[in-house]
């Protein structure tokens, strides 16, 4: 029973932020993250009362209502996507096409995988569709992350806490969901205090960097930078090029 | 069990820290970068006076010369003082190589007209600089620059002389290629 204080714990720390972000009145810049926090708030809150009410329909309810937290997951990179780059359509453009390349490479393996012949008749447990989709989602989030360092985007407090701690929640899951599906039973003792140890330090997080609204701050706009993209880049190419020649003749001479 | 936990605790870890250290790179400090005018020098008078520098710091005839007139002390000191000189050339202008993409960077990020595929272009040619200048610094800091030179005069040569043998035994029917010389 040592993990009831925990759950509560985490309970209260997952109404925190909503509660903080309602009374600080921005809780509308945020919808995805928000929803995606009070849907899993609702959630826990169900699964407590179910498992103390009716144990029994604790698991087949626990792995049933996992999924929603998938799908508003995936809700929650789109929104980072979406006012990160609201200012830079460039870096958005290029967001679009690896995010789109990234999505047909993983999702298509996902497919690939699950589908097969060997596997077509094979029952998956909800704990491999789970860490597929995971999958997914870490690697949308780490190109987009890779994507906002390239750029040098800035984040901004509250996004920059939303990516990173979600990040680190999708890594952990990801690790733990491996390792449970690798060591079976053996591994559900730890897996029952590592996973609630690791949502609390995610918690945590996204408590610290949601206190109060700290915009992504606007970009500086300069006007003699509104360049023609296609003569900027060929001057870029040509100045590259030229720095490699230089090079290659220096050591030539 | 223990030592699960310490894979687990240090595969978070590392992830957590490659995340950061992308956070980091990803900062742009202007004033620790050239504008982007002065990022790489286009006048021929620059260009010449880089190649005057080059042809002394990449020659062995000053070095055959002082051998024979200085002690040996004195020789490996300016051996030394050259490799020094010729790796600070080699780091100035991988900085310069650095701001001039840095500042690509920050520019195209709000243009609307990006095209993705020239992005890829711009970037595998930063990085083929890299690893081409990479290579040099590390050959100037083994060998010294005169060796150094020795050795890149003679893989160009055995690069062109395979280029030939490909060339002869694979005649192109119809090459597309794009040349993109620095005027």
């Amino acid at each position: 029973m040592t993990f009831v204080p925990i759950w509560i714990i985490g309970l209260i720390g997952e109404s925190v932020p909503p509660v903080r972000a309602f009374q600080k009145d921005f809780i509308g810049q945020y919808k995805w993250f928000y929803s995606y926090l009070m849907s899993v708030l609702a959630r826990d809150a169900c699964l407590f009362t179910v498992y103390f009410a009716r144990p029994k329909s604790y698991p087949t309810l626990y792995w049933r209502t996992e999924f929603i937290g998938v799908v508003l997951g995936c809700g929650l990179v789109w929104e980072a996507y979406k006012i990160a780059l609201a200012s830079y359509p460039g870096s958005a453009r290029m967001a679009r096409s690896l995010l789109a390349l990234v999505f047909i490479f993983t999702f298509g393996r996902f497919l690939v995988k699950n589908w097969s012949a060997a596997s077509w008749t094979r029952v998956r447990t909800a704990l491999d569709l789970e860490l597929d989709l995971r999958v997914v989602q870490v690697a949308l989030l780490f190109a987009l992350v890779a994507l906002f360092a390239y750029y040098a985007i800035p984040l901004g407090k509250n996004l920059k806490g939303i990516v990173y701690g979600y990040g680190l929640f999708l890594v952990t899951s990801l690790v733990n969901l491996t390792l449970r599906g690798q060591l079976g039973d053996s591994f559900q003792r730890v897996w029952q205090y590592m996973q609630p140890g690791c949502y609390m330090l995610v918690l945590a997080i996204w408590t610290w960097s949601l206190w109060s609204y700290r915009p992504v701050p606007k970009p500086k706009v300069q006007p003699e930078l509104e360049l023609h993209y296609a003569a900027f880049m060929r001057a870029t190419r040509v100045k590259l090029l030229a720095a490699r020649d230089r090079l290659a003749r220096g050591t030539r001479i | 069990m223990m030592a699960l936990i310490v894979v687990f605790s240090f595969l978070v870890v590392a992830l957590g820290l490659s995340l950061f250290v992308l956070g980091r790179l990803g900062r742009v400090s202007a004033a620790a970068c050239y504008s982007l005018d002065a990022a790489l020098p286009a006048e021929p008078q620059a260009d010449i006076f880089v190649s005057d520098i080059t042809a002394n710091l990449f020659s062995s005839q000053d070095a055959a010369f002082l051998a024979g007139e200085i002690t040996c002390d004195s020789v490996r000191r300016f051996r030394e003082m050259r490799t020094s000189i010729a790796l600070g050339w080699v780091r100035r202008e991988r900085e310069r190589v650095s701001c001039l993409f840095r500042d690509h960077r920050r520019n195209v990020r709000s243009t609307a007209d990006l095209s993705p595929v020239d992005e890829v272009k711009v970037l595998r040619d930063f990085l083929s600089f890299q690893v081409m200048s990479g290579l040099l610094y590390f050959l100037i800091a083994v060998r010294g620059p005169s060796r150094a030179a020795r050795l890149v005069r003679w893989s160009c040569v055995a690069a062109e002389k395979l280029q030939a043998i490909v060339d002869r035994a694979i005649p192109a029917s119809s090459p597309t290629v794009e040349v993109i010389r620095p005027e």
